[in-house]
């Protein structure tokens, strides 16, 4: 019986990747680490995967098969990487023996082993981490309003991580997942949707065994600073309101993931060690060559960059998708072609 | 809360007496007022802030009014500009290659002529007669002591500066500078220096080795020289924490005490001398597994916490302070500092470096606080720029004038010193300088070898955090501690009392 982790990235987020991938081979070096990639390299770059730290690699095409083009032209880049996750659990879960599963996002990192979730799921068939664990006072309104309104609007679990038993409910679950990530897994907070983390705001509702872990040493990041202390006692140990610090979710690497972390960190400065100590390992871990913001479904075979309204028409038009199941073809006939022809590319 | 809000503003805008009374300038409120204006987590609440932010001109420069997304708090403008330690490394390389090397034969005419009895070989990280500290004083007071003695005193330190040891792969045999009783008289590589000493020990010359500092050298090298002396005339000094981590002072990415954690922990996992410290931690066993030597500590808290935490092959254990005071009855006043008991204002003093790691920042934020004002007078005697609401005084501690520093506490009529390191230091000679000018200590508990001097003499007071510091400063205390000190003055003179320093390990031998 083995555990398996699994992250979701394209090659942008690569050096993210694999920090969380170092941190989990130091934590867990039993655990079996799966890289699911959504992206391919350009003639710039290769990574040679047999040298990474990721036990398996998994691409989209490899999961969605022959409608992966297709079905791949209707996300955007965060859309698409989310929207394998539900596919991947099924991959993974089938591989013999597999018996527990955790997802972490590429830009997360652990510092303490995740026993006591592995544990859990002995009893449990989901385990998920809320944004916040504690309100915000009434006389914070900012806070109140960058934490819990965003949780309102966002998803109240942070779907950088779950876990998930591979039981009949887990399978159940991840059955489900997977089929609304594939048709619903978009930026629309018009309709209510965000990625695959608002639908999650459903797990309890659906399925049994589902454990909503409340310990503030798990998925710390700028969402619940204003609510957490960290500091390291006698051992060394990173300690967040007295619990160890399981893992640290960096998100927003720049000016404005800054931005939150000052505003909420505010004197607790082991955050901005961590923060120092992340940026450190991004730069070692870079790969030379991946073009800035490189995302290989990002344009038409041409070149030319895919707008999001294009893919919104191409999403909401099933005839357009019949008419086009190659859509980042260009040249005669192709939806380059009929895009230009229609004034919706220039 | 809404309530009081309104109550002590106008417009939404503090109203200008009131929010003196809330707040005192370093932007903690005041007691009365704690469980109004900050949070459980001791962050101030968002409606207060606009009272703090609006108090610039009360505080001191580089100093943060509220850490939020608009202020960044100091210890973040510190890692920004904190590199990697081999970035380190590399900018402080000066890319030269040593010239006029000394070789076998040359090296023995240099040293051969001047050889007698026995020969002290000291270990330092830099040129004591060049370079002021703590430590350089210690080894040009033993070149002295040695010298008086009989014995000569050949000290070498690395040719290229380093942040940490010297690695194998850069070079495996390093130069080193050789000060031969204080006169610097050549380079060369360790394994010649190690050849001609042995040569001379095989010819009957007594060596004892006393390591200082291992900065910079390569502690196989060193081990190789060591092999030389008899087992029993190896000592290593605990100036710092160098034998536990490359960080001296074993803070945290330079911020916080992190105790010599497991290599494994969190903590050094995230600190910029965490990656060196596995090697480091290899490199010290192994000289320590081939030498073990006697050990020596400039006070006992240094020796008990690194007994506590070092797993070293040793052959013995002692405490060695630089110096100690005695207080003699005063037959008459002292001239120059006549300090009168109901002396109303209270002068405050800083000694030393104006460093993160003395508590300067905790100093300079004392001076700028108002209500401060008319109770005290903060004078910083230093050699370093320092930026306080008060007096700046130049003092440099120099071989021609060890005493300078305690002649400018007795001067300046200094009554109390601050004296705030955020790590346990191993014997800080400042708070003893402190002592010797007459004035009483204030410092906190985690400060090492000043609090015990504090307790052990009785003079001053060792509070617990910075907390207790402004409600020490705010109250009646500082009082009465400042009556003590004038009325100590008045009564005792203090005499200082070097020790002899290795000698006093080293006679025992002899």
């Amino acid at each position: 019986m083995t555990v398996h982790a699994y992250t979701s990235f394209s090659y942008s987020y690569l050096d993210r990747a694999r920090v969380l991938a170092a941190s989990l081979r130091r934590q867990h070096p039993d655990w079996v680490i799966w890289a699911v990639l959504t992206d391919k390299a350009s003639p710039d770059f290769s990574v040679d995967w047999s040298a990474e730290v990721f036990d398996k690699v998994v691409t989209a095409e490899e999961l969605f098969g022959a409608a992966t083009d297709s079905w791949l032209f209707r996300n955007d880049i965060v859309e698409a990487c989310t929207a394998v996750k539900g596919r991947a659990l099924q991959r993974i879960m089938d591989q013999p023996g597999a018996e527990k599963v955790f997802y972490f996002d590429p830009d997360i990192a652990l510092f303490n082993d995740m026993m006591e979730v592995e544990q859990l799921l002995d009893d449990e068939a989901i385990v998920l981490t809320p944004h916040q664990l504690d309100p915000d006072d009434r006389s914070e309104t900012q806070a109140i309003r960058d934490n819990e309104i965003t949780s309102l609007n966002y998803g109240v679990f942070n779907l950088g991580f779950v876990a998930v038993r591979n039981s009949p409910e887990g399978r159940r679950f991840a059955d489900w997942w997977a089929d609304r990530l594939e048709d619903w897994c978009h930026d629309r907070l018009d309709i209510g949707l965000f990625v695959d983390q608002k639908w999650c705001n459903l797990i309890p509702c659906f399925f049994d065994g589902v454990k909503v872990l409340r310990d503030p040493g798990y998925n710390v990041a700028s969402w619940n600073l204003s609510q957490r202390t960290l500091k390291f006692d006698s051992q060394g140990t990173a300690r967040v309101n007295g619990a160890p610090l399981r893992f640290y979710h960096f998100t927003k690497l720049g000016s404005i993931g800054d931005k939150m972390t000052r505003r909420y960190a505010g004197d607790n400065s082991e955050i901005f060690e961590l923060w120092w100590w992340y940026r450190l390992q991004i730069v070692a871990n870079g790969q030379r060559g991946i073009p800035n913001r490189w995302w290989h479904y990002g344009q038409f075979d041409d070149g030319t960059p895919i707008p999001k309204s294009v893919r919104e028409l191409y999403r909401s038009r099933v005839d357009l998708q019949k008419a086009f199941p190659k859509p980042f073809r260009t040249g005669e006939g192709s939806l380059h072609a009929w895009l230009r022809h229609k004034g919706y590319l220039k | 809360m809404d309530i009081l809000f309104f109550l002590l503003s106008k417009n939404g805008k503090p109203r200008l007496l009131v929010r003196y009374m809330v707040f005192r300038s370093n932007r903690t409120p005041r007691k009365p007022f704690r469980r109004f204006v900050t949070k459980k987590n001791g962050n101030v609440r968002r409606m207060f802030r606009p009272w703090v932010e609006r108090m610039a001109d009360s505080q001191g420069p580089g100093q943060a009014k509220v850490a939020d997304d608009k202020v960044k708090h100091p210890d973040l403008l510190i890692l920004e500009r904190m590199r990697p330690l081999e970035e380190k490394v590399a900018k402080r390389k000066h890319g030269k290659t040593p010239e006029k090397l000394l070789a076998r034969d040359a090296l023995h005419e240099v040293l051969g002529q001047v050889f007698r009895n026995w020969l002290v070989v000291s270990v330092g990280h830099d040129d004591y007669t060049r370079i002021p500290g703590g430590v350089q004083v210690c080894i040009q007071r033993e070149q002295y002591l040695t010298n008086a003695a009989g014995g000569h005193y050949l000290n070498i330190h690395p040719w290229q500066p380093l942040p940490r040891m010297a690695h194998e792969c850069e070079d495996p045999d390093p130069v080193v500078v050789l000060v031969l009783d204080g006169v610097q008289v050549g380079t060369c590589r360790m394994s010649v220096l190690t050849e001609v000493l042995r040569t001379r020990a095989e010819t009957g010359l007594r060596m004892l080795v006393t390591l200082h500092h291992l900065l910079g050298h390569s502690p196989e090298r060193i081990t190789d020289m060591c092999r030389i002396a008899h087992p029993e005339d190896v000592f290593l000094w605990l100036h710092d924490f160098f034998t536990l981590c490359p960080g001296v002072r074993l803070q945290r990415n330079d911020l916080q005490f992190c105790g010599a954690p497991d290599l494994a922990s969190n903590a050094c996992g995230l600190c910029v001398y965490g990656p060196e410290r596995v090697a480091h931690l290899d490199r010290m066993k192994g000289l320590f597994a081939e030498l073990a030597p006697k050990v020596i500590a400039p006070s006992q808290v240094t020796l008990d916490f690194w007994e506590s935490v070092a797993a070293f092959r040793v052959a013995g254990t002692r405490v060695v302070p630089h110096v100690t005071l005695e207080w003699v009855p005063r037959a008459d006043p002292d001239p120059v500092s006549d300090r009168p008991a109901d002396h109303t204002r209270i002068r405050v003093g800083f000694l030393g470096t104006a460093a993160r790691h003395k508590g300067w920042p905790i100093f300079q934020r004392l001076s700028y606080m108002p209500e401060l004002a008319d109770r005290f007078d903060f004078v910083a005697l230093t050699a370093s720029k320092a930026e306080l609401r008060g007096k700046a005084i130049s003092v440099n501690v120099t071989p021609e004038h060890p005493n300078a520093m305690a002649d400018a506490v007795r001067e300046q009529k200094i009554d109390l010193v601050l004296h705030w390191p955020d790590w346990p230091e191993t014997f800080a000679l400042t708070a003893l300088e402190a002592m010797e000018g007459g004035a009483f200590v204030v410092t906190n508990s985690g400060s090492g070898n000043v609090a015990a001097s504090v307790r052990n003499y009785d003079r001053g007071v060792v509070l617990t955090d910075e907390r207790a510091l402004l409600d020490f400063f705010e109250g009646d205390a500082v009082e009465a501690l400042a009556r003590r000190a004038r009325e100590t003055w008045a009564a005792f003179s203090v005499q200082i009392v070097p020790s002899r320093l290795s000698l006093a390990a080293f006679e025992e031998t002899l």
